[in-house]
């Protein structure tokens, strides 16, 4: 749940995303779920070599079929983020001691 | 998941896993994001045939093929002249990493 909560901490940020079909869309992060599934609003795309996204402005892009996110990088705090896998990784390691 | 509530009776743009694009009303949806589109139909894009429609009606679409669904903006689009516009066949999203 690490990344969820991470990429919550990036609503209202513009990010550029990358799916799979290799079509990048440039928006502003307006909600996200355990999925990753991603809502961005007043998007921008290439739509002279693909024209399927012309009259799009807000839309819902599925988790399962994102290849990379483009974040700024002034909006991560690395050093926060390696702390809290370390904590996550230390978590569930107890859970395993623990015989859950 | 409650993201593709706000779409709900809103014409909307369905890009699919294979590339394809479809256009209908969002009917409804659910956890796998499975959708239902009503007056749908499927628009095809060439980068020398005039852009083709085919009507389809009711359409279910399986959650894992869906990737984009996108708020159509009706002003916008009534103002667009598909016949003149040429684009290439979106990719699907299985193509390897460059």
């Amino acid at each position: 749940m690490l990344f969820f909560s991470f990429f919550k901490t990036l609503v209202d940020q513009e990010i550029t995303v990358e799916l799979k079909n290799d079509v990048e869309i440039k928006g502003t992060l307006k909600s996200i779920d355990q999925y990753l599934n991603l809502k961005l609003d007043n998007i921008s795309a290439n739509t002279t070599k693909y024209p399927h996204l012309i009259a799009v402005r807000n839309l819902f892009i599925r988790g399962s079929n994102i290849r990379y996110i483009h974040i700024n990088p002034s909006l991560v705090d690395t050093n926060l983020l390696q702390d809290a896998s370390r904590r996550e990784a230390m978590a569930s390691a107890g859970d395993k001691i623990g015989g859950k | 998941m409650s993201a593709l509530k706000s779409f709900l009776d809103e014409k909307v743009k369905v890009v699919t896993s294979d590339g394809r694009l479809f256009i209908g009303v969002l009917e409804g949806f659910d956890q796998s994001s499975n959708i239902v589109l009503s007056k749908s139909f499927e628009r095809i894009f060439s980068p020398t045939e005039p852009t083709k429609d085919l009507e389809l009606g009711s359409y279910l679409i399986r959650g894992e093929q869906i990737v984009i669904v996108g708020m159509l903006d009706d002003e916008e689009e009534s103002q667009t002249d598909y016949d003149k516009i040429h684009g290439f066949q979106l990719k699907d999203t299985k193509n390897a990493l460059r």
